[in-house]
């Protein structure tokens, strides 16, 4: 039998292919593939763990910079109305949010969507948005709005509806308009 | 799976000492069962009829009493993957491996319901199904992140491999919780802050409070239940696949005596 490195001595089916492989092993290095040999095995067993342990390290370390990166823009999800009006130069013709809060009389139904002014600590910004605004919208209601400044006015096309973590019965406010009205008719 | 690493030196697998159960039925499993059962019937009439509408969401509300439980459900489900993925690198016992596994199985199930149900919630209420903002996006993260857990857990190897490798990520992915629950206070987005366990004075009161806490218990039941019986199903697997290869090997034997 011809003792060389070829590709025989991959063959499973060949009975001396262990030995083989090891004979012939100095000139090719020919990586054993199974834990077969007691030493052998627990090298390759260790070398794998440590790529096991890279690969994982390697996926955290990915995930974290997307994260991170993904974060960084999240976090300036919105500007308010102030830092918004504050940055205007450097806003121009930008698409970005602006959050605050609609300024109770100031809407007004247009051709192809609603105007109204928008406020947050002390400043406010007229809108002009296209489209139907959302149901819960309305004065008071902390929105946040995507568009662009357009001159002194902000264009949106988007209103979201902020909501915050306040939860209160429907019912009691009911009762209490249905005693007024309940009183207003009993005066009147 | 090579015969190399079911029966490795180690002792990761170890031999079933007792016969296997037939069933994942166990009295304890009835008794989860039904008061689970009883609950989501009480959950269901709490949350759509007894308690009144929201005075700004409307009707919305309903669905946070099942948002906030099933988010809720799923975290205590990742977080008994970590704990049982420490245990297993310590301990190195199939027990710990199997329940980090099925655990991890049913929080995605109730994190995928969390995700549904707050898309449906914030449609109606936001305007818009999603937006990558903080929490959104965080949670997004989280997702991916178990469902390569689940992912990795089907790598062909052998057992100790596997049971190695799924719990090192078990243990990193948890990392991910905190950030997630804290993105809301951290980053400004549109999710609002946390609805309960967030301050000692939640701002919800009187019937909502107590539908909200119900449907909690409610949801933590179920999970219980899902997850012995889920535990028990993946033990039964590996009894399955045992006999199988026994057979196999038997097989091989007996052809090589005829021979």
């Amino acid at each position: 039998m011809d003792v060389t490195p070829s590709r025989d001595t991959d063959d499973p089916e060949s009975p001396d292919a262990d030995e083989l492989v090891v004979d012939a092993a100095p000139p090719l290095e020919l990586t054993p593939r199974t834990g077969r040999h007691a030493v052998d095995g627990g090298s390759v067993r260790s070398s794998r763990a440590v790529l096991a342990v890279g690969a994982v390290v390697l996926v955290v370390v990915a995930l974290g910079v997307v994260l991170f990166n993904g974060l960084q823009s999240a976090s300036t999800f919105f500007y308010n109305v102030d830092e918004a009006s504050a940055r205007r130069g450097d806003l121009a013709g930008d698409r970005f949010r602006m959050q605050g809060n609609v300024v109770p009389g100031s809407v007004t139904t247009t051709e192809d969507g609603v105007s109204f002014v928008i406020t947050y600590a002390g400043v406010q910004v007229p809108v002009d948005h296209v489209g139907d605004p959302p149901e819960l919208f309305g004065p008071e209601i902390p929105v946040v709005l995507e568009g662009t400044f357009v001159g002194d006015r902000f264009a949106s096309d988007e209103i979201l509806i902020r909501h915050d973590n306040t939860y209160d019965e429907a019912n009691p406010d009911r009762i209490r308009q249905a005693e007024q009205d309940a009183q207003q008719g009993a005066a009147g | 799976m090579t015969i190399d690493g079911s029966v490795s030196p180690s002792g990761a697998v170890a031999p079933a000492r007792s016969p296997a159960p037939t069933s994942t039925s166990s009295r304890a499993t009835r008794i989860l069962g039904t008061v689970a059962l009883v609950g989501t019937a009480a959950l269901v009439v709490f949350g759509l009829w007894i308690t009144p509408p929201d005075a700004q969401l409307g009707e919305t509300i309903r669905i946070l009493y099942m948002h906030v439980p099933t988010v809720s459900a799923a975290y205590v489900a990742f977080i008994i993957t970590a704990v049982a993925s420490v245990a297993y690198l310590w301990k190195r016992t199939e027990f710990w491996d199997l329940l980090a596994a099925s655990s991890a199985e049913i929080g995605v199930l109730f994190f995928a319901l969390t995700i549904f149900n707050g898309m449906l919630w914030g449609r109606i209420t936001w305007g818009v199904f999603w937006r990558w903002e903080p929490r959104l996006t965080t949670t997004t993260v989280l997702f991916l992140t178990y469902l390569g857990y689940l992912a990795v857990r089907r790598v062909p190897t052998s057992t100790r491999t596997r049971g190695t490798v799924s719990a090192v990520i078990g243990i990193l992915a948890v990392v991910n919780i905190p950030i997630t629950h804290k993105a809301v206070d951290w980053w400004r987005g549109l999710h609002q802050e946390k609805t309960i366990f967030g301050t000692v004075d939640p701002e919800m009161q009187g019937t909502q409070l107590f539908t909200a806490y119900l449907g909690l218990t409610v949801f933590l039941v179920l999970f219980a239940w899902l997850l012995i019986h889920r535990f028990r199903l993946a033990w039964l697997t590996e009894r399955a696949e045992e006999q199988g290869l026994d057979a196999a090997i038997a097989e091989r034997r007996a052809e090589g005596s005829l021979s």
